[in-house]
């Protein structure tokens, strides 16, 4: 059985402290390709900033962060140059926000924004370019005679998927989601949801998602880990997790949804 | 030869929102399944016999015993496996079909049968071709399959959920109240199936509402042992 392949991403004892506060204690998890990781909790127990720890926008204050390269395999992101990580975080690794507005170039056409990744991937050919374009756009529902349009006239649930686009065209291997399907509406999210569990098979990709809504950590992830006051204080199974919690809070936490 | 080997599992709740109470749920369970065999769970209603199949799962945890489980040459403990372990194991070893299905959104319903196929890293058409045949045992004629289950009724849902199970071709296969929502004539397409797996050399752990099909198809039945009232 093939479970001992290397991990995507590793993270041992990480701490971060926003000046005296302390935000991240003593997380360590692992993340394997194919596997998507959901991070749930409620707002201000970490979450957004353990992710930008493992992405590589913050430097942790204590602890070890090793994730994938495509060129020489798992390595310690502190030992990475600036512009390695750059070029990282634009090809083999992606990151949807939360609010698409932070990631998309509002200035440039929707089919501009969507092959930058391919550009900076070296792929020069106007006609490829906008074949994947259009490829893209359909593949997140929406109309491609769209393409040459500007962001800024595009819906809130437009510019998401515009931005999950734009991420997903270069196949990154490690894919970082924050709140990918908060403010979409329920057919869209489904969509995406159908979209992004079927790249993580045929991709490989290993995903990392934070996200609040429970049914959407059940549905995509394998595993689950549970944040509270910085720390990861429950770990397992998606199902287990959510069916069997042990730990008082993810009880509480799963007691509270409203049943749909 | 043994597929599963249930041994002392206890298994009890904590409610920390009830102030701590204890509930418990199974204790000292001794179970033994081979090849071949179907084992019938019985006890009253809230005897635990969910709880059980879902412990065996993985999906509950447990906090003494063990539950080995065959793969291959070894015999693994599911309460001492990681979560990655468990969830090769669900892949290749264990199918379990609890009474709902959890459907998702928008996927097909031949596209949800293929996926423990596709999972198993069985082709795309391979796995659309058997999961096909199997929806079609299980009397879900061909123009639904194209749809997702989510408006089916819920006898249909409850034999895309088997189908799921079946599939797989897994060395031990859980069912929860298989026909719980069936008819007869699904009924015996249920009971078919459950044939099928023991004469295949599968084994099957069940529970079943209906005494007719535990007589047709269990080997042995185990009944849960009772628990005192008490919560301590």
């Amino acid at each position: 059985m093939p479970v001992n392949t290397q991990p995507a991403l590793a993270a041992r004892n990480l701490y971060f402290q926003f000046g005296k506060q302390p935000v991240i204690r003593q997380v360590s998890l692992e993340l394997y390709p194919g596997e998507v990781l959901a991070i749930v909790g409620e707002s201000g127990s970490g979450k957004s900033t353990l992710l930008n720890l493992l992405y590589g926008t913050l430097p942790p204050t204590q602890g070890e962060i090793q994730a994938t390269t495509p060129d020489l395999g798992l390595r310690p992101m502190s030992e990475l140059s600036r512009q390695t990580l750059r070029h990282l975080q634009r090809t083999a690794w992606g990151f949807v926000c939360q609010n698409p507005r932070d990631a998309l170039r509002m200035e440039i056409s929707a089919g501009g924004n969507i092959v930058e990744r391919r550009m900076i991937m070296g792929l020069r050919h106007y006609g490829q370019l906008r074949e994947e374009a259009l490829y893209w756009l359909q593949k997140v529902e929406i109309d491609p005679a769209r393409l040459d349009d500007l962001p800024e006239t595009f819906s809130g649930g437009m510019l998401q998927r515009l931005q999950i686009a734009r991420t997903l065209i270069s196949q990154p291997a490690l894919l970082y989601l924050d709140e990918p399907t908060s403010g979409l509406d329920v057919s869209v999210q489904a969509a995406l949801l159908d979209l992004l569990r079927k790249l993580v098979v045929t991709e490989n990709m290993a995903v990392l998602l934070v996200t609040h809504d429970l049914a959407v950590a059940r549905l995509l992830a394998q595993r689950i880990a549970v944040m509270r006051q910085g720390e990861i204080i429950e770990e397992g199974l998606a199902d287990q997790v959510l069916d069997d919690p042990q730990h008082p809070y993810t009880q509480l936490l799963v007691s509270s949804v409203l049943p749909a | 030869m043994n597929i599963l080997e249930v041994e002392q599992l206890s298994k009890k709740f904590v409610l920390h929102l009830r102030g701590g109470l204890n509930l418990p749920i199974l204790r000292h369970i001794e179970l033994r399944v081979a090849a071949g065999e179907c084992i019938a769970l019985v006890g009253a209603s809230g005897s635990g016999k969910s709880s059980l199949l879902r412990t065996i799962y993985g999906n509950y945890r447990a906090e003494s015993g063990s539950i080995r489980l065959r793969n291959g040459q070894d015999m693994v403990d599911i309460l001492q496996s990681s979560p990655r372990e468990i969830i090769t194991l669900r892949r290749h070893v264990m199918a379990y079909a609890s009474q709902f299905l959890r459907v998702i959104p928008r996927v097909s319903t031949l596209e949800l049968v293929a996926q423990p196929l596709t999972d198993q890293g069985i082709d795309t058409q391979t796995a659309m071709k058997r999961a096909a045949e199997i929806l079609l045992e299980l009397n879900l004629p061909k123009h639904l399959h194209a749809l997702p289950p989510a408006t089916f009724s819920g006898g249909e849902q409850q034999r895309v959920n088997l189908a799921r199970a079946f599939v797989g071709q897994h060395p031990l296969i859980l069912l929860d109240e298989p026909t719980a929502s069936l008819d007869g004539h699904n009924a015996t397409a249920v009971k078919n199936r459950i044939l099928h797996a023991k004469k295949t050399g599968r084994a099957v752990l069940a529970v079943f509402h209906d005494p007719d099909l535990v007589a047709q198809v269990a080997d042995r039945q185990y009944s849960i042992p009772s628990l005192s009232e008490h919560a301590s």
